[in-house]
């Protein structure tokens, strides 16, 4: 039994050596985690991002919490996965604050935190105007926490433009062009058509995706791969991530017998779907659905006929676009490139005249297959939130609600209008012309009110701007 | 067993000790790479260059390249302009409004200098430039030469406006009521220049190395001081400045060196009667960038193929004495591009006697300052003299006669001027009274500073010396009318000691109104 006993100690004491040689020579993967350097980079291209560079020990996951200084809503950033360098970028900052941050890296199980460092940002003075809080209603404050929204500058220089519910600026990207229209994704990135102030109704001939970080995922420019024409008013991504915007496209078309030319230019608007990749995958231009002569003004019009002003892509695949000269909105055949149906003052759907639309902006589709729409109101001069039901098959379309606005917040051109609130029973207004962003009830009542010191073009909603807590274990 | 445990745990330990040796003693390190921070005296340098390059506001004609001796000029008695250029006309006519380009654009580029010097001067402090291998005096030059700077746009400012915004902050400490700033009342924006003037005169040195030509010297800032003593009328102050530039590191350029008409050649940009100038490039390139327009704009088409648009009255040149070499640096009679003679008519006291098939009657003269070299060279580099000794040496003697009365020194000095130009030398008894000798001083001043841009600033300064109050124009109005096409144009309700506010200012600044230009310009 001795024996046996001492053997066994000394093939442990041995087998407890060769660990701790097979632990010193792999420590880089065995030993502790442990932050060994944290780096905090400003650049003065942008004020209110930050990158931070942290080297772990070991390769792990790792996030940046940060809060402003005296607060405790403590506010994360993407989570850096797997690596023993890792770039962590702050995203959501006010100007002139004062934060504090820290790194947590975590593997397996173990999780470290670096100790607290200090963060101020500087004033963003120079790459945006202002947004200002006018008015808050104090029911609306439950359902204003963590809302965003994403709106942009589009004279020159532009900007991305993402403000909190207060107006404060919390993100934001300068361009020397004009940022024309911007939309925030499903995936978390901006998308938006670039131009310069030259190209007109609100078209541009870059279309840029970037993300939260400043990197630019895809670029489109006018003259480079499959972008052969200029894009404006819209651009989105469909279901599968492919984008689309509205195109400027023209035809030669006999004018002759209303005294044009026999060979003349009409312009008109297209639309253009692009994949991931830049790649041009579908384009319909309404100068083939059209007859030009079918307007007795086409001389007058033929520059500009009947301006294309918005787009969506429905789930089915088809597409809705919306004409501002012919107060009508389409739905376009994916397939067939086939008009599906008109909708508005002359369309093919049934219309009470008072819920006719003119010079309409945004349309998209609500809940429960409805569609929505900002009535700019060009006759009436009153602007106002539209949802209508279509019944296809009766070819009858009927509003469900309007939502009007006072007098005063008439705006001639641009805007838009959505559902905002958990129970979607409130409007998110974007108003150019009285540079106005306003959320109303359903009956009009304003509830809050930001003024804006330039043109604002667009604003949209953001529920999921800011990174949730990961769970380290 | 037990030994077995013991064991275990002694091999563990002895596994944990490896790595925590190695490892469990050192801290987590942090650093920041701030590309916003400018950290080294060189970045310093450049911010310095960066603002001096604001005197000429992308060259051309911005700023002290054109500009601005547009609106000190064109409004006096002795330049005029040419019918084509119609915001010029504006100015000479007396008929300009707040919508006046050339107004608006001296005013922006005022601004931007500013904002140049005022941004210069937060990057400089925050410059460790001793830890950095250089000097506390170089951080305290460079300070003072975006202070000078600084001081120099507010003179500008001042002159040409009296109240304006005064912004002595750079933008990272603005808050939003920057973003429409009030008028400052103009001797609270004095106190900041003379703030200003006075660190950089402590702080600048007497000189600089000849590589490093054209920067502000101490002696700048003096004399800039003593010009804006004379402006405020405090004469004491004015006079006591100004002696301290003098016998120290300038003089005249004198006769045996040339004289006042070889100060003007383009081989003599750094005489040291220059006190501070606008310099330019030679380069044929620097057009637009950095050049200046005073060559292409002074001399006619029938010269040099200039482009003529300083034309001066003709009665200007019946002023001078014959003997005088400052009449020299006029085109009194010149050979032209085609062969004629081009010569003075001898009422204004030149040698043509009628016009004949070679001989043309000039309708103006014009200044010899800015030689440039013809063929269409843009590239302007004479000096635009900015300061210079002469002046000096006749703001002291005008400032004595004020506080004195006609006396021996201010007499003495005038001398200096005239000697230098080949004139007979005054004495004390040829002046009986105060306003005798001042208009003898302001006669003097307007044969030697012609096109130097002080002609404005001097009939404003005269005025309220002869009318023995500080809103008289009487000088203005006396000399300015009689070269008026429509003497009906000047209206005495009109302050022309103050430009109009540019309407793109008024309009985009909400702080500012249209009413402000009440009394500025012609309703």
């Amino acid at each position: 039994m001795i024996k046996k006993d001492k053997i066994l100690t000394i093939l442990l004491a041995l087998a407890g050596l060769a660990g701790a040689i097979i632990l010193y020579l792999y420590k880089d993967d065995l030993r502790p985690l442990r932050i060994k350097h944290i780096e905090l980079v400003k650049l003065p291209a942008n004020r209110l991002r930050f990158q931070v560079n942290v080297q772990t020990t070991r390769n792990c996951n790792t996030v940046l919490a940060y809060w402003k200084t005296g607060t405790k809503d403590t506010l994360y950033t993407k989570v850096s996965a797997d690596g023993s360098n890792h770039k962590l970028f702050i995203t959501a900052t006010e100007g002139r604050t004062r934060y504090q941050f820290k790194v947590q890296a975590a593997v397996d199980g173990d999780v470290v935190e670096s100790k607290t460092y200090p963060l101020v940002t500087q004033p963003i003075y120079q790459a945006t105007p202002y947004f200002t809080l006018e008015q808050v209603d104090s029911a609306l404050k439950p359902e204003l926490k963590n809302k965003y929204f994403l709106t942009q500058i589009l004279t020159e220089p532009g900007s991305m433009v993402i403000i909190d519910s207060k107006g404060e600026i919390v993100w934001y990207e300068p361009f020397k062009k004009g940022v024309k229209v911007s939309h925030w994704t499903k995936d978390k990135t901006i998308l938006a058509i670039v131009g310069p102030e030259k190209i007109p109704s609100s078209g541009g001939d870059e279309i840029i995706e970037m993300g939260l970080d400043g990197k630019i995922i895809t670029h489109l420019k006018k003259g480079k791969g499959d972008m052969d024409k200029l894009v404006h008013h819209e651009v989105r991504k469909d279901k599968d991530g492919n984008i689309y915007s509205l195109t400027f496209t023209q035809k030669i078309v006999d004018l002759s017998s209303v005294k044009g030319k026999q060979q003349d230019t009409v312009k008109g608007d297209g639309l253009v779907l692009f994949s991931k990749a830049g790649k041009k995958l579908w384009e319909w231009s309404v100068l083939d659905h059209l007859d030009p002569l079918a307007d007795p003004e086409i001389l007058k019009h033929k520059k500009d006929w009947v301006h294309g002003n918005a787009a969506f892509r429905l789930p089915d695949g088809n597409f809705l676009m919306s004409f501002r000269d012919l107060n009508q909105i389409w739905k376009i055949d994916f397939k067939t490139g086939k008009v599906l149906w008109k909708f508005g003052e002359k369309g093919d759907m049934r219309m009470a005249p008072a819920e006719y639309f003119h010079a309409q902006h945004y349309i998209h589709p609500v809940q429960d297959g409805n569609y929505m729409l900002l009535d700019n109101g060009d006759k009436t001069h009153i602007s106002r939130a539209m949802i209508f039901k279509l019944d296809e098959a009766q070819k009858e379309a009927k509003a469900l609600n309007i939502v009007t606005l006072p007098p005063e917040y008439y705006t001639t051109a641009k805007g838009s209008a959505a559902l905002f609130g958990k129970k979607k029973d409130k409007v998110l207004f974007c108003l150019t012309d009285p540079r106005s962003f306003l959320i109303t009830d359903m009956k009009g009542k304003i509830l809050w009110r930001i003024q804006v010191g330039g043109d604002p073009y667009r604003l949209e909603e953001i529920d999921d701007f800011l990174y949730t807590k990961p769970t380290f274990k | 067993m037990k030994l077995n445990k013991n064991i275990i745990l002694l091999a563990g330990s002895i596994s944990i000790a490896a790595l925590s040796c190695k490892n469990g003693l050192k801290e987590e390190t942090y650093s920041v790479f701030d590309a916003n921070t400018l950290t080294k005296p060189a970045n310093g340098e450049q911010a310095v260059r960066g603002t001096y390059a604001g005197l000429k506001d992308n060259g051309g004609y911005g700023y002290y390249a054109g500009f601005l001796y547009w609106l000190y000029e064109y409004p006096g008695d002795v330049v005029t302009t040419t019918l084509t250029a119609r915001q010029g006309v504006q100015l000479d006519q007396l008929t300009y409004d707040a919508n006046n380009a050339t107004i608006n654009d001296v005013w922006t580029s005022i601004f931007r200098l500013v904002s140049r010097a005022n941004e210069s001067e937060e990057i400089i402090k925050n410059i460790d430039y001793v830890a950095n291998g250089s000097s506390d005096a170089l951080k305290r030059q460079h300070l003072g030469e975006v202070r000078f700077l600084r001081a120099l746009a507010y003179y500008d400012a001042t002159s040409l406006w009296g109240n304006v915004p005064l912004f002595i902050k750079p933008s990272s400490q603005y808050t939003e009521a920057d973003e429409n700033p009030p008028l400052t009342e103009q001797s609270k924006v004095e106190d900041a220049m003379i703030a200003d003037l006075e660190y950089a005169e402590a702080n600048l040195p007497e000189t600089y190395a000849a590589s490093e030509v054209a920067r502000a010297t101490s002696g700048a800032a003096k004399a800039l001081l003593g010009r804006l003593y004379m402006r405020r009328l405090e004469w004491k102050k004015a006079a006591d400045k100004l002696a301290e530039v003098m016998n120290k590191n300038y003089d005249l350029r004198t006769r045996a060196e040339g004289g006042v008409v070889s100060l003007f050649s383009r081989d003599n940009r750094s005489d040291n009667e220059f006190i501070f100038v606008l310099k330019s490039s030679s380069e044929v390139d620097a057009y637009t960038i950095n050049s200046n327009s005073f060559g292409q704009n002074s001399t006619p088409w029938d010269y040099n193929r200039g482009w003529g648009n300083f034309p001066l009255n003709l009665s200007f040149y019946s002023i001078f004495d014959p003997a005088d070499a400052r009449r020299d640096l006029l085109t009194g009679k010149f050979r032209t591009i085609y062969g004629q003679i081009m010569a003075v008519p001898k009422q204004y006291g030149g040698e043509a006697t009628a016009a004949g098939r070679d001989t043309i009657l000039a309708t103006f003269v014009y200044n010899l300052k800015y030689p440039h070299t013809g063929n269409y060279n843009y590239s302007g580099f004479n000096n635009v003299t900015i300061l210079r000794y002469a002046d000096v040496l006749l703001m002291r003697a005008e400032a004595l006669n004020e506080l004195n009365g006609p006396n021996q020194e201010s007499v003495t000095l005038v001398n200096q001027i005239r000697s230098r130009a080949g004139l007979t030398e005054y004495t004390l008894a040829s002046f009986g009274s105060k306003a005798a000798l001042r208009d003898a001083i302001f006669d003097e001043r307007n044969k030697e500073f012609f096109m130097e841009g002080r002609r404005r600033d001097d009939l404003i300064r005269w005025s309220r010396e002869a009318g023995n109050s500080p809103t008289s124009l009487v000088k203005f109005k006396e000399k300015v009318v009689p070269t008026l096409k429509d003497p009906n144009t000047y209206s005495d309700a009109v302050n022309y000691a103050l430009y109009p506010y540019p309407l793109n200012e008024i309009q985009s600044n909400t702080s500012l109104n249209q009413s402000l230009n009440d009394g500025r310009v012609r309703r």
